[in-house]
């Protein structure tokens, strides 16, 4: 569903990513690890849209369209979704009413009946309740002084409201206890299926291994310099990524 | 006819301090055109038809000014002209020429009460403003709402004085809400606000040629409170001018005092608040913010929101912010498949939102609700 080919984006002067290509397929659960500043969140912001990157080289096709040429809106109308790594706060935009909006124009986009304020505020508690978030988040602003791993699990919650078919999870177990990470890893797991496909960015082993992915990619100064699969991670995080380098 | 003798007394005393009067205040006038406004006649009122259509809950006394003035003489003593500070010359010439004006008397124990205001006041001449004069007593232990709604009419240059006294355990929301593209005026309000008495204030503007509103709210004893909430809504030239002063002048007084403005295309809005704590005013709490969102690279906005602390056992804030629409926001919202303009729409009334939703009065809510909603609706 998603194929980059040589892929070259840089930031002004600087290169950040040097021919990247990955493909994700329907079902499957791709990791990228790496240390910080390799341009892991590069690729994320690339996939979602983010401006301010220079695309020097490579393409992007998302289900055979040219993604580089979709607007932001339009990448998640069809099903790509983005957990941030830093969700931003908006003070005074009501959580349920912004879900609503979201939901309900990727709905409509998707030619699905939009929801009404009661059939969605059903399901909103309904699914709130499996990232484990309770009932006074409707009442609050957006991130608005949310916990970091309140922030996680909001994003997560938004994932499952959604329902997209590309979701990019960038950093999305960072600053997590314990606890937190079985819910959001369980929220993940809950939503797989074997008609989406799922990128993850990671910096450790314990969400990959309540996660099972089916690719891990080391990504080292802006290149994929080693592919494999779980006992990858797991060769990472007992050694580091010293060995990868020449 | 003493009270008109009187009122003869007052105009002449009025008209000699506007003769020699001097500016006591520059800051105050500093960003708006002072000139340009005292171009203008004050001394030639030009009556409407209906200034003021009034609704309001049945235990609440209402007589007009002339009325006021002609029988109710102690009344009059007591609360005509008595908080106004005579420190500009729009409060000399209103005190000198009013016209149109309304004494409420809010009774002692009653519980919500009510006044609604439409105010429809026109000039016939674009060289004349008119001077309105209100004046609102709300007794001991009262509760009440009032809502006064300025309705865009054609010619607008008004001039207005209003006095409001809120006497003990007295809670009172006041909501002003004008959305008048062509209107031209000046609003001097000032409140004294007694023991456990709480006034919630309410000051929404939406647009307007030149808008200059100076607010004196003195907070007199133990336990008074004033909420201050103001927003402003500017496009095309408009030019929203306020000073919002606050004299704490007892222990234990709070004032909280938060104004939004949006501006677009060339308008210029001033914020200029002073609050003032004095001395012996122990354990009081003062805080003040000013955000404000532009919209476009030509307009302005002179924001200065200062404290005066003249004592140390006392909780004070302020901030001022100025910006325009956060990227990372709309691009969040975008990522969740929501247009771009209208997430900056969503934005722009998130923006607005906490003090939207202070206002408790639903009539004045749907007003200023669809008010905003529209012009945001509008504005690029």
């Amino acid at each position: 569903m998603l194929k980059i080919n040589n892929l070259n984006v840089g930031v002004n002067d600087k290169n950040i990513l040097k021919n990247i290509n990955l493909n994700i397929n329907k079902g499957e659960l791709h990791v990228i690890m790496g240390r910080n500043g390799t341009g892991k969140s590069t690729l994320s912001n690339i996939i979602a849209g983010k401006e301010g990157y220079n695309i020097n080289k490579g393409k992007i096709s998302y289900n055979n369209k040219n993604l580089l040429e979709m607007s932001i809106e339009d990448r998640a109308l069809s099903g790509i979704f983005m957990s941030f790594q830093y969700p931003v706060s908006i003070p005074g935009l009501n959580t349920m009413h912004f879900l609503r909006t979201s939901v309900n124009s990727i709905r409509k986009y998707q030619k699905k009946e939009e929801y009404s304020s009661g059939e969605f505020i059903k399901i909103f508690k309904e699914k709130m309740k499996l990232v484990g978030l309770d009932e006074s988040f409707a009442r609050r602003s957006v991130n608005d002084g949310f916990s970091g791993g309140e922030k996680k699990r909001f994003e997560i919650l938004q994932m499952l409201l959604i329902e997209p078919k590309l979701v990019i999870l960038d950093e999305t177990d960072s600053g997590l206890d314990i606890d937190a990470l079985k819910i959001v890893s369980n929220g993940i797991n809950s939503f797989r299926t074997n008609d989406n496909g799922f990128l993850l960015i990671t910096h450790y082993y314990r969400i990959i291994k309540y996660l099972n992915p089916d690719f891990v990619h080391v990504l080292l100064d802006g290149k994929i310099v080693e592919s494999g699969d779980q006992k990858l991670a797991l060769k990472l995080e007992e050694e580091g990524y010293g060995w990868l380098e020449k | 006819m003493v009270g008109l003798k009187n009122k003869l007394e007052l105009k002449n005393n009025s008209i000699n301090k506007i003769n020699t009067f001097k500016f006591l205040n520059k800051e105050q006038w500093k960003y708006t055109n002072f000139n340009y406004l005292a171009g203008f006649n004050f001394n030639k009122n030009n009556i409407s038809k209906n200034p003021f259509f009034i609704k309001k809950s049945d235990s609440i006394e209402i007589l007009s000014l002339r009325d006021l003035i002609k029988e109710k003489k102690e009344l009059y003593l007591k609360f005509f002209n008595k908080i106004i500070p005579q420190e500009n010359k729009f409060i000399l010439y209103n005190t000198a020429y009013f016209h149109n004006g309304y004494y409420f008397e809010i009774k002692k124990n009653s519980n919500n009460e009510y006044i609604f205001i439409d105010n429809n006041i026109e000039t016939n001449s674009k060289d004349n403003f008119t001077n309105d004069r209100l004046i609102f007593n709300f007794n001991k232990n009262s509760k009440s709402t009032v809502f006064l709604n300025e309705k865009n009419i054609k010619n607008i240059k008004n001039n207005s004085v209003y006095e409001l006294y809120l006497d003990d355990n007295s809670t009172v929301d006041f909501i002003i809400h004008s959305n008048q593209p062509n209107a031209t005026k000046i609003l001097n309000l000032s409140a004294n606000i007694n023991k456990n008495s709480t006034l919630n204030f309410y000051t929404i503007n939406i647009s307007g040629e030149l808008i200059k509103n100076n607010y004196y709210i003195s907070l007199n004893r133990k336990n008074s409170t004033c909420n201050f909430n103001g927003i402003g809504l500017l496009d095309g030239k408009n030019h929203i001018d306020n000073y919002v002063e606050i004299n704490h002048n007892k222990k234990h007084t709070i004032s909280n005092l938060n104004y939004n403005n949006i501006l677009s295309d060339f308008s210029k809005a001033i914020f200029y608040a002073k609050t003032t704590i004095n001395k012996k005013c122990n354990q009081s709490e003062a805080s003040q913010s000013n955000k404000n969102m532009l919209l476009s690279k030509s307009a302005s906005i002179q924001s200065n929101p200062q404290l005066i602390i003249n004592n140390d056992d006392v909780q004070c804030s302020h901030g001022s912010t100025t910006g325009e629409i956060d990227a990372d926001a709309l691009f969040y919202m975008q990522s969740r498949g929501i247009k771009l303009e209208q997430a900056k729409k969503i934005l722009l009334n998130s923006f607005l939102s906490n003090l939207v939703d202070e206002i408790n009065d639903e009539k004045a809510l749907k007003t200023i609700t669809e008010q905003i909603n529209s012009w945001i609706k509008n504005v690029h």
